[in-house]
């Protein structure tokens, strides 16, 4: 890997750069004191791009890969025409977290099995992310708990840590070599490195939140039927934010959007959650789970139990979303711990 | 074989060739690929039929698999897309994906004895597998079917009954919950299940087929259970909300199955520890 430096007041001018070659970019910013990713519109907003943030609330990867309204085709009187897979063209996304560049790896496992999601694989092929370790934390995240953080070894193009006045710049890929060929920086010395794995160190030490994975599948499947499911529901309001907010979440509904000329159908996909009472119903209003305490007892299985075998992983990254978002205070790291016998 | 433009989720077109109407609310569609290809499947799969503005859901495919080129599904119309389905003529296009999902397991069951034990519109499904049977006769052993509805009307596919007793060694067994005073019913009254004792199947030797609503899947396989049926004899074949058939949209999934691609035909053994398995 090829290892530079850069001032930090430098980020936006880097966030310059790559429109200038003509990229779309996607950076967070602030948008009403919260972190947003947004689309880059011009040189002016490029310099408000700042990476001094823990968590935005919608995952960046997922809601670019997997748009929660996408156009799948458009239909004119009867006959499908021809849609651009990737809308975005070639975009950078810069700033990824940890725990979601493994997530948006995770989805890969998902839409890219046979059949592969055509959508998913323009846009992860054109996508370049320029990720960003983590060396801040807060009381939401457990990513240590799985390994999807605070920092990267693969799934990026290029990586950037935060060393106080100035980030590493390290560049993965030839995508990655290529968007920033021209952008002239300083060659990272052995201190840079030494202070990045120091960072990284005190923010792996400080994250307390936790979940043990040991045996986690055999215990999920033993605490099907417990009464936990029905006790949590009794909180939980069935609103979806969970999987809103949630980096693997990846269920969509199909729908038909007649235009007005009556004559064309735009079929879209969109995000669906199985905290929602109309997502496992089928016709005359049968409902394989009908009580909420089922549908929530489907989300946290799917993540830390179903996702093993089907996918070969456990399915949650530890970004601390759901926790942070649920207006009831659920949380399925305390799920997890009740269940262990684990005291918190 | 997948048809398709190399996009999973595009539909191809497919000609409405005729409609034989079932019952008041329910329509058996004989379409063929506008391509003029053969739509090719096996007993027991579905696919996922759109109707443009209105939107797209899965049927089982209920035609002979080894037939004409043509293809067909039994739409009730129960919501906003089988609405529109029950209301199309020939002539009309609609857009078609698959065929989707494990099929019967026909050809692993080759020699044995087969029960068919459908409910209602769970006919459907099974009505490939009647074809692929009659058709190869000599394959399989006794054959029964019971078929069970809540009314003679509920019942579907009642001009070919006479067809499906035609067929060596086969019986063929119906009853209904409820005779409406101005029916005339000559066949039994009551829950298929009441009438798997009479059938006497062959233990270790008889694959018993099932579909229809959950709870007369769940009791006809208790019921088989009782009768010394191992659970990897019962093969049922399930619905759920399905929005892709392609393991993508999530919706199917009970537990860590998808019934679009590791159903919708399971055996009993495949799903009965499985949450959320009967409504």
């Amino acid at each position: 890997m090829e290892k530079f430096t850069l001032m930090k007041p430098e980020i936006p001018l880097l966030a310059r750069y790559m429109l200038s070659k003509g990229f779309n970019l996607f950076a967070p910013l602030r948008v009403s004191g919260r972190p947003l990713f947004k689309r880059i519109q011009d040189e002016d907003e490029a310099g408000n791009v700042s990476l001094d943030f823990i968590r935005t609330t919608m995952p960046p990867l997922k809601t670019l890969l997997i748009p929660p309204r996408e156009l799948l085709f458009k239909v004119k009187d009867n006959t499908v025409q021809d849609i651009p897979l990737n809308p975005y063209g070639n975009t950078v996304i810069l700033g990824v977290h940890p725990c979601d560049v493994n997530a948006a790896d995770l989805l890969e496992r998902v839409y890219l099995d046979a059949p592969k999601d055509p959508y998913f694989e323009a846009k992860r092929k054109d996508f370049v992310v320029i990720a960003s370790n983590c060396t801040s934390f807060d009381d939401y995240c457990f990513c240590t708990s799985f390994g999807t953080g605070p920092s990267l070894e693969e799934g990026f193009d290029a990586l950037l840590t935060d060393l106080g006045n100035r980030f590493l710049l390290e560049i993965k890929s030839r995508k990655g070599s290529e968007l920033l060929e021209g952008f002239n920086m300083p060659e990272a010395t052995g201190a840079d490195l030494t202070e990045r794995d120091e960072r990284i160190r005190k923010v792996k030490t400080g994250i307390s939140r936790h979940v043990t994975t040991a045996n986690l599948q055999r215990i999920m499947t033993g605490a099907l039927y417990s009464p936990i499911w029905g006790e949590l529901a009794g909180k939980c309001t069935g609103c979806g934010a969970c999987n809103m907010v949630c980096p693997t979440c990846f269920c969509f509904n199909v729908v038909d959007e007649p235009e007005l000329d009556l004559r064309s159908v735009a079929r879209m996909k969109t995000w669906d959650g199985c905290l929602l009472w109309e997502y496992a119903e089928v016709a005359l209003g049968g409902n394989f789970r009908k009580p909420l305490s089922a549908r929530l007892r489907q989300f946290i299985n799917h993540k830390i139990n179903y996702w093993v075998n089907q996918y070969g992983a456990l399915g949650c990254v530890g970004c601390g979303r759901c926790i942070e978002q649920c207006p009831a205070g659920i949380d399925i790291t305390k799920v997890v711990a009740r269940l262990r016998g684990e005291s918190m | 074989m997948n048809v398709g433009y190399g996009n999973p989720y595009v539909p191809i077109p497919a000609k409405v060739i005729s409609v034989k109407e079932e019952n008041s609310t329910t329509k058996t569609l004989t379409f063929g690929l506008s391509s003029g290809e053969a739509f090719r499947f096996k007993p027991g799969q579905f696919d996922i039929v759109s109707y443009y503005g209105v939107g797209e859901s899965a049927f089982s495919i209920c035609s002979n698999p080894e037939g004409k080129p043509t293809f067909e599904n039994t739409v009730r119309k129960v919501g906003r897309v089988t609405t529109a389905l029950f209301n199309v003529k020939p002539g009309d296009v609609v857009g078609v994906r698959g065929p989707y999902g494990k099929p019967w397991p026909l050809e692993k069951v080759i020699g044995n004895d087969l029960l068919l034990v459908a409910g209602g519109m769970g006919a459907a499904p099974l009505r490939p597998a009647i074809h692929h049977i009659s058709r190869h006769r000599d394959l399989y052993g006794l054959v029964d079917i019971l078929y069970g509805a809540r009314t003679p009307s509920d019942m579907i596919y009642f001009d070919e009954f006479d067809k499906w007793r035609d067929i060596p060694n086969t019986r063929l067994l119906l009853t209904v919950d409820h005779v409406p005073l101005s029916v005339s019913w000559e066949h039994e009254n009551g829950m298929v299940t009441q009438f798997l004792k009479y059938v006497k199947p062959r233990l270790r030797v008889t694959t018993a087929l099932i579909c229809g609503p959950e709870v007369m899947m769940k009791s006809t396989a208790q019921a088989l259970i009782n009768m010394g049926f191992y659970p990897s004899e019962i093969f049922l074949s399930l619905e759920r909300r399905m929005k892709c058939g392609l393991g993508k949209c999530g919706h199917c999934q009970i537990g860590y199955k998808y019934v679009c691609k590791d159903g919708p035909v399971f055996s009993l053994e495949e799903i009965e520890l499985l949450p959320d398995v009967i409504e």
